[in-house]
């Protein structure tokens, strides 16, 4: 690892490699354009064990290389860590041509996986594969302790690449609609498709609990809106805007409306509802009445204060989404609660709140289900610490190079 | 609670601009004391308006373009003070504090503020794990530029360049190591949160773009070792990356 101690033949063996690499590299970016160009199409990442294959395959490869690299120079310059250096450059080349110049996601369309990839990137992350696998391979054939900390970079970067690429093909998510007291039995794919669900889920209840809203000041003339931003429809609390200062009599987050007053009714359909009484502090006027955001039901209420100027309450912000869930496929009926950040495992499937009727908000009787499978992600996340411990390596490596540098 | 910001600025600008003068004409080790009080003089009164912040928050402050470059440059200055204390590098510090500065007069004037109220995604410990991870990196991203910079003038003045791209290497490496650390708890977040574990989106393309950027740079020092010349360059130009996911970052949040 101590690259002062190198031996000329080294450095200029790298040089070779680099160069190899580099016009290899260069070919394929040539080629992959041009045949990208010609004929259009698109690759879809096999799921297993067709993905597993194509590992195996490129690894076997890279083996079998490997073993032969004193035989030929050229296998013996793929071998070496430097051909990693146009792969790298071939990827982040290819990433920025398909996003900036063709407008388009790697994917080639909007779907937010590469499950679909264009042939560039296709070649690009098969070649950067290749690589690894033939430094990581050379690497344990020929183990060097000085060499640990690339030799860990570059495992956790194979392990990161490989499962990025298992994970793409065996990632499943299905979104479920599911209504309050009502059973789920089908499923959305990514494609829309609608398929049956895994396990039949009642949605018992859903639960969504809101922030108290802001209230704001809006010109209706310049279509301009002034806020503060600590200042919510909390009962009692007083805030400036412009210049009127609006005190909350109090703040009802379910009301409904009789005559020109709310009062509390917490019944589907209510809305957030505030008493105010708002001073204009440079002519004294005062002014009180009600604000309300309504509701699916009740329709928006501002309080005007003068030709242009009304104070408005904004829709308020969830704070905590749940739904209440029986599972009713497994053995016994099994009662769960699924909420943002905390989803719920069950048989390989993670269940996720994602979603409601953004229309009713907390009194929306439908919950929005994402059912995902991502079986690779220890070995993400494996691969990641490798990287993280190659990384460790490196730095006490390097430290202990500059204080060798230091006393000399 | 934003107002009190315009209370803290001042006197950490003063502290700073102090320290500044200082350093400019006091180099001698033992000002060292004065040297680092004064940078602490400065940066302490921001590290109290962020406890304030938090407090008054009840949770971390990373949600906002403001707080993110409030904290980026607490991070960059204490950065800073760490590689004149370990190095003796005056001018380190000094560059430090001057983008410092500049990032929290922006912050001054930009009136994003803070989030109080968090939507449930980022009600998530991996959230602030991936924020101030990646702020980290950041300000460790600059002090490799700034060194790479250095690297450059010395390779056109015909002097050694050896040691600066040491100590570069020693930023880039620590760089990564939380670049990684940011990744990984991003990465979980985000599988806790929707159950995507990569979305290619602008943001963590050129998160991902950068990271590999900054391994190419290791590799080229690891298996180019004679090339400083190129190395500096690279060094110079690769912040260009991190400065685009930054202003991708600023444009996602705000």
């Amino acid at each position: 690892m101590n690259r002062y101690d190198l031996n000329n033949n080294q450095a200029i063996d790298w040089l070779y490699s680099l160069s190899f690499a580099s016009l290899i590299t260069f070919g394929l970016l040539l080629f992959s354009i041009g045949l990208q160009y010609f004929i259009n199409i698109s690759v879809i990442v096999p799921s297993w064990p067709l993905n597993g294959l194509v590992i195996v395959l490129i690894t076997g490869v890279a083996a079998a290389l490997a073993f032969y690299r004193q035989r030929f120079s050229f296998i013996a310059w793929l071998c070496n860590g430097t051909t990693l250096l146009p792969a790298i450059v071939l990827f982040i080349a290819i990433l920025i041509i398909t996003v900036f110049f063709s407008g388009h996601d790697v994917s080639g369309n909007n779907i937010v996986f590469p499950d679909q990839c264009q042939l560039p990137f296709v070649v690009s992350v098969l070649w950067l594969l290749l690589v690894l696998s033939l430094s990581v391979i050379r690497m344990l054939f020929e183990f060097n302790t000085n060499n640990i900390a690339i030799l860990f970079i570059f495992f956790g970067l194979w392990i990161v690449l490989s499962a990025a690429i298992l994970n793409t093909g065996d990632y499943q998510r299905l979104t479920v609609n599911v209504y309050e007291d009502e059973m789920a039995e089908t499923a959305m794919d990514k494609y829309n498709n609608v398929i049956q669900v895994p396990f039949r889920m009642r949605l018992n209840r859903f639960y969504l609990s809101e922030y108290n809203p802001e209230l704001a000041i809006v010109d209706e003339s310049q279509g301009k809106i002034y806020r503060r931003e600590d200042f919510r429809a909390d009962s009692g609390s007083t805030g400036y805007i412009l210049d009127w200062e609006i005190q909350v009599v109090r703040y009802i987050s379910g009301a409904w409306k009789l005559g020109s007053i709310f009062y509390p009714l917490n019944e589907s359909g209510s809305a957030p509802a505030a008493e105010l009484i708002v001073r204009n502090t440079s002519t004294q006027l005062t002014t009180d009445g009600w604000v309300s955001c309504g509701s699916n039901v009740l329709p928006q209420l501002r309080m005007q204060l003068d030709n242009s100027h009304q104070v408005a309450m904004a829709v308020p912000d969830p704070r905590e989404v749940k739904s209440y869930l029986t599972i009713l496929d497994a053995v016994k009926p099994l009662n769960i609660i699924t909420s943002v950040n905390k989803p719920v495992a069950f048989d390989g499937w993670k269940i996720y709140q994602v979603g409601y009727d953004i229309r009713k908000r907390r009194w929306s009787d439908l919950s929005i289900i994402a059912l995902v499978k991502a079986p690779w992600m220890p070995l993400i996340y494996a691969g990641l610490i490798f990287i993280l411990a190659g990384l460790l390596f490196f730095l006490v490596n390097i430290f202990l190079v500059f204080r060798k540098y230091d006393v000399e | 609670m934003w107002s009190k910001f315009q209370y803290y600025l001042p006197i950490t600008l003063l502290g700073w601009i102090l320290a500044l003068i200082s350093m400019a004409v006091f180099r001698k080790k033992q000002f060292n004391f004065l040297n680092v009080f004064l940078v602490l003089a400065g940066t302490v009164p921001m590290i109290m308006f962020i406890a304030d912040l938090w407090f008054y928050l009840q949770t971390p402050p990373f949600h906002t373009v403001d707080e993110a470059g409030i904290w980026l440059s607490v991070f960059l200055t204490l950065s800073g003070l760490l590689f004149f204390l370990v190095y003796g590098v005056t001018w380190m510090p000094m560059m430090c504090i001057v983008i410092s500065s500049a990032l929290l007069i922006i912050c001054f004037f930009s009136h994003q503020g803070f989030l109080k109220y968090l939507l449930p995604v980022y009600q998530s410990v991996w959230f602030i794990i991936h924020v101030a991870a990646y702020l980290v990196s950041i300000a460790l991203l600059i002090i490799s530029w700034l060194m790479g910079l250095r690297s450059l003038v010395a390779v056109y003045a015909k002097r050694d360049t050896k040691l600066f791209l040491l100590q570069a290497d020693q930023m880039v490496i620590s760089a990564l190591v939380f670049f990684t650390v940011g990744l990984l708890s991003g990465i979980r977040w985000s599988q806790q949160a929707w159950g995507w574990w990569w979305l290619w989106n602008g943001e963590e393309l050129f998160g991902l773009i950068t990271g590999l950027a900054y391994l190419f740079y290791l590799l080229l020092r690891q298996y180019l070792p004679n090339h400083e010349k190129l190395q500096a360059w690279v060094l110079s130009l690769l912040f260009i990356f991190s400065a685009v996911s930054w202003f991708l970052l600023v444009n996602v949040t705000g």
